[in-house]
């Protein structure tokens, strides 16, 4: 069964790390990888901005989270490479910035966008964030 | 029923002194708002002054005492590094301020916040 903290007993005390920052600090690193777009029900940059993090699911078993991504490919990039990075880049940032061991990293590419709907729903964000 | 007050001292001829569990957790809630990181748990900003007791829980049985903070993680910082040094800053803090020794600081993080938040509630305001 997954937990939903990740706690690590300290000399002075317990440390617990709720699951939703593991959530919000692998969807900020999935959003720093080019030609990206994580999935998510609202669409565009809003939902990044407002740290909607569906596209991301993290269990959390004992010392070892795994995470489960679900992503857009922009359209012009190589689906395998911009998947790759964002393994890398979310198992660098959980293991760099929270501490925690990171075990399977799956991406699943869903959908590619044409680069103009990418323009299309930036400049929407842009507006609803304004 | 809970206890509200400690007593710290009593001597016969110079009186008692009690210090209570809200001081206790003022006393931490700044120790933990100096350390570089910590954000709000909440939306909105960080408690200054008495309101910092707000991030604390205090348990004091048998002149012990037990913490129990909840906090945010600035992005970018190192959560469990940040999480240990709270724990560290607390208690050194507490146990210099009310001589009463405190055998555990439980830190739960409960969130990061991430720097544009800051600048999105400040154009709303």
């Amino acid at each position: 069964m997954a937990e939903q903290r990740w706690e690590t007993p300290q000399p002075l005390g317990l440390v617990a790390v709720r699951q939703e920052v593991l959530t919000a600090i692998a969807a900020r690193a999935m959003a720093g990888v080019e030609g990206v777009r994580p999935l998510r029900g609202g669409g565009g940059i809003i939902g990044i901005l407002a740290g909607s993090d569906e596209g991301v699911q993290i269990s959390i078993r004992g010392n070892v989270a795994d995470v489960e991504l679900r992503i857009a490919v922009v359209l012009g990039y190589s689906v395998h490479r911009v998947a790759q990075a964002v393994q890398r880049r979310v198992r660098e940032d959980l293991e760099g910035l929270v501490g925690i061991a990171v075990g399977r990293v799956d991406v699943y590419v869903r959908h590619v966008i044409p680069p103009e709907e990418v323009l299309m729903l930036e400049e929407r964000g842009e507006d609803a964030e304004g | 029923m809970p206890r509200d007050e400690e007593l710290i001292g009593d001597n016969p001829e110079e009186g008692k002194i009690s210090i209570s569990r809200d001081v206790i957790a003022t006393i931490a809630g700044l120790a933990a708002t100096d350390v570089a990181g910590v954000a709000p748990p909440k939306g909105g900003t960080m408690p200054r002054g008495e309101a910092v007791r707000r991030l604390v829980e205090v348990e004091i049985a048998e002149g012990r005492v037990k913490l129990a903070l909840k906090v945010g993680v600035l992005y970018g910082h190192a959560v469990q590094a940040v999480a240990q040094e709270l724990q560290t800053r607390v208690k050194t803090e507490v146990e210099k301020m009310t001589a009463l020794p405190v055998d555990e600081v439980d830190v739960e993080v409960v969130r990061v916040v991430f720097p544009e938040e800051g600048r999105r509630k400040e154009r709303i305001a």
